[in-house]
């Protein structure tokens, strides 16, 4: 079946009331709200719990859904805000305690036979900056960075989705981009 | 490190963190069906506490506008001079006034024809 169709016909019967409507869109929709989630707040966790959360609001608010708009960009927003509170709570604890994840390193992406081990050694280390780089940043900053770089989506996209204005949304790129830039390298980073 | 750069390694950063979907719906599943549940038992507990909360409102109501009412009337008989209300239309206050006159007279001429 056509995977639009398929869409379409989900949020008809989620909107309609049938959970097995929001079932199909969970599964479609999972995987890219999770990894954005996890950007945000650098914690499986607490991704799981933002997009778990995001999804019972969509369940609760689909009433509001404009069915003439697409989904994604809906519950993009949801997950977004469940994000940011969750991140909001998260303040107070120092960035040396968020470490449980952030110090993991998994090995399956570098499994790839093709790829020198030393540029893998290379390539992890600077995940592994960007990722205590990115801890640093303030959860604004963050979802910032992660909807114009992971998304990649335009300024005016961003501050509908986080809900503040353009302007807003340029100076937590032009302060994400200066602080990353201090903490990755020194001084070839062209963002 | 350019846009591109950053593009990719954030990619890698949420692969990383989830390589592939965790199957949230099950566990969602028992989030959504729990509340419509309690949200069963729980309308009919609140249906008569909202009845019971609104005829108490609705009685409350009445009662303060008697009150309102009563209150209304006894300064308007306060400041009444003389018997004249000032609630009485101008046309009737004429009227008594013309009668009362007229009575004075009346009792003068009485007095007159008794002496």
């Amino acid at each position: 079946m056509d995977p639009e169709r398929t869409e379409q016909e989900a949020i008809r019967r989620w909107r309609a009331g049938d959970p097995e409507g929001l079932a199909v869109l969970v599964r479609l929709y999972e995987l890219r709200a999770l990894r954005t989630a996890y950007l945000i707040l650098q914690d499986r966790m607490d991704a799981e719990d933002a997009v778990q959360n995001a999804s019972l609001r969509a369940w609760i608010y689909r009433r509001r859904f404009d069915p003439q708009r697409p989904f994604w960009p809906w519950f993009l927003q949801l997950v977004i805000r469940e994000a940011r509170r969750i991140a909001g709570r998260h303040l107070s604890k120092s960035v040396s305690d968020t470490g449980s994840d952030a110090d993991r390193v998994d090995m399956e992406g570098w499994k790839d036979p093709g790829h020198a081990p030393d540029l893998i050694a290379e390539r992890k280390e600077s995940v592994r900056a960007l990722r205590q780089a990115l801890q640093r940043l303030s959860p604004a900053q963050r979802t910032a960075v992660a909807l114009r770089y992971y998304h990649s989506l335009a300024e005016k996209e961003i501050a509908e989705i986080m809900g503040c204005s353009v302007g807003a949304v340029k100076h937590y790129l032009y302060e994400a981009r200066l602080r990353l830039r201090d903490m990755l390298d020194s001084g070839e980073t062209q963002l | 490190m350019d846009e591109r750069e950053l593009r990719h390694m954030l990619e890698e950063l949420a692969e990383e963190g989830f390589p592939e979907p965790v199957g949230l719906w099950p566990r969602l599943r028992a989030r959504i069906e729990a509340p419509s549940r309690a949200t069963a038992v729980g309308q009919w507990i609140r249906r008569p506490l909202v009845w019971g909360l609104a005829l108490l409102m609705l009685a409350i109501g009445i009662g303060t506008g008697a009150y309102a009412g009563g209150l209304w009337r006894a300064f308007l008989l306060a400041r009444e001079p003389m018997g004249f209300s000032l609630a009485t239309p101008l046309g009737l206050q004429q009227d008594r006034l013309r009668a009362s006159a007229w009575g004075t007279g009346l009792c003068d001429r009485l007095r007159y024809v008794g002496t």
